[in-house]
């Protein structure tokens, strides 16, 4: 008897220990209702609580801050380390944790040291400006020199060079057609700051728009406007790219009426993965897999009391790689979907539960902000909480895990 | 007998939650490409991350302090990437080359 109760006084202890040591997020945050998870609507699971996982993570970003706290804040020069990025993995079963091994981070801290001033950055890494005026040889002039390099060095063979150039201009074009699009979509309190894509070459010389996996050349394109650039110019409502962007603007607005954020951090940007469909309209996509580029959205500093013109009516499409899993999910679902060529399929949002999926990503990154919250000191304090999420075929958004992509990011910024 | 034993039971879940409150869990792959995860004392892991980037940075900022300012390239920011790294199985976690930490150098 004696033996049977020290028995499970050590089973009691040992399951404390392995069920609250390692706090776990509830599995709707991260399985996809595509994957077994649930279905868009209410987060939690009845009863679930989040403590477990709440102590995990204050463990991580307090343990972060602790670090900092040691680090040696010297000037030499006029250098000094101004900022730290620190991460959160999350296991494909909700678990929580930093990682020895390379994947994607679900969450992203930007640190921020409070005794020096902020530095501005003015340069993006490794991109090569484009806009929708610039002309075929100008676009030529700035990628012609990486070209001849990869032509003489034989990293690209091909027989006629002037086809991957006449690839490069067709693929750069439809961005330019985008960016036209950008530029007569209409704005509100929010605005398209930012296209990035890429445009990738193989060793055969064919040019694929995106980052193709293989491929033996890639070149980034950005085009970025700041708030004083927005000008009073003819809105457009028939374009594609105007269409997508309004829509977007009209879901944000929505989401900002419906859900509760932390007082101390704002959103103020987000950006999604976008594929360009065959008949030129954009397409949100659902993995890494077919991502062309990514649309930056920000949010104006000046307030600004008009709102948009609705388009409601305006559905989203899905990228996705074909599956017979999803397909047969869509299938189940009612899910309308369209099958490519290419071995991708294209899967028709529902508007409504893409709206919901807004809300969900918007109460998990509450989590992570209000924990970010309590992680500030003198000297070193989160300036930024990064969420990142993948998309699912029903509209649903589930926090992007270890082992799987993001394609969609919510920025949380402190309040100064 | 049973009362040093109760004891050394409830001592026992008395560590396992001061335990819970000061390690670091983190993922690790294993070469089955399983991945599990593992905890790292959060003492051990602030002394010895903030050891290597004192180290890293004190270095860092003397190359960089002396760069030459007269040419037509004008250096303004650097970023260093910090990774963990482990022995599954065995041992804490050092820092070494997956970037979890991400040092930012600018110059005013």
């Amino acid at each position: 008897m004696k033996f049977i109760f020290i028995a499970l006084i050590v089973l009691s202890s040992a399951t404390f220990a392995s069920t609250d040591f390692t706090g776990q997020l509830p599995s709707s945050w991260v399985q996809l209702p595509e994957d077994g998870g649930v279905q868009s609507g209410s987060i939690m699971k009845g009863g679930q609580s989040l403590g477990a996982a709440a102590e995990a993570v204050d463990t991580i970003f307090s343990s972060n801050h602790d670090v900092l706290k040691k680090v040696k804040t010297v000037e030499k020069n006029g250098w000094s380390l101004t900022g730290f990025q620190t991460g959160l993995y999350i296991s494909e079963s909700g678990l929580v944790g930093l990682a020895t091994m390379k994947g994607v981070q679900g969450i992203r801290l930007h640190w921020k040291r409070y005794d020096v001033p902020e530095v501005k950055e003015t340069v993006s890494n490794n991109t090569i400006p484009l806009t929708s005026k610039m002309t075929s040889n100008e676009i030529l002039a700035e990628i012609g020199p990486a070209i001849q390099i990869a032509l003489k060095s034989k990293k690209i063979k091909v027989k006629d060079e002037r086809l991957v150039r006449a690839g490069i201009i067709n693929a750069a074009s439809k961005y330019q057609k985008m960016i036209q699009g950008i530029e007569s979509a209409p704005t509100s309190q929010w605005f398209v700051n930012k296209l990035r894509f890429d445009i990738s070459i193989s060793a055969s010389g064919v040019v694929v728009p995106g980052a193709s996996v293989g491929a033996a050349m890639r070149f980034r394109f950005e085009w970025s406007r700041k708030e004083s650039d927005l000008v009073r110019t003819r809105i457009n409502y028939k374009t594609p790219t105007s269409k997508f962007v309004a829509a977007m603007l009209e879901d944000v607005e929505f989401f900002e009426l419906h859900s509760k954020g932390n007082p101390k951090f704002k959103l103020t940007s987000f950006l999604t993965g976008i594929s360009l469909t065959a008949s030129g309209n954009i397409a949100l996509v659902k993995s890494k897999v077919g991502v062309a580029g990514y649309i930056y959205f920000a949010r104006r500093k000046a307030r600004v009391a008009s709102v948009p013109a609705k388009s409601t009516k305006y559905s989203y499409s899905l990228l996705a790689k074909s599956t017979p899993q999803l397909e047969s999910y869509a299938n189940r679902s009612n899910i309308e979907f369209a099958k490519n060529s290419n071995g991708t399929t294209l899967f028709h949002l529902d508007r409504d539960n893409f709206r919901r999926g807004l809300l969900k990503a918007g109460e998990i990154s509450r989590f992570f902000v209000d924990r970010a919250e309590r992680s500030q000191g003198k000297v070193w304090g989160i300036n930024i909480v990064e969420n990142q999420f993948n998309l699912s075929v029903s509209g649903t958004v589930g926090v992007a895990g270890i082992s799987g992509s993001s394609v969609f990011s919510m920025l949380y910024k402190r309040v100064e | 007998m049973f009362k040093k034993v109760l004891l050394l039971s409830l001592a026992c879940i008395l560590l396992t939650g001061c335990k819970k409150k000061s390690s670091v869990p983190y993922f690790s792959k294993l070469k089955s490409g399983k991945i599990i995860s593992k905890f790292i004392p959060a003492r051990l892991f602030a002394k010895e991350t903030s050891r290597v980037i004192n180290t890293l940075s004190a270095s860092t900022l003397e190359t960089i302090s002396k760069q030459k300012t007269k040419s037509d390239w004008n250096l303004s920011g650097v970023d260093l990437g910090l990774s963990l790294r482990s022995t599954v199985g065995v041992g804490p976690v050092s820092v070494g080359a997956n970037p979890v930490f991400i040092l930012y150098f600018r110059k005013k």
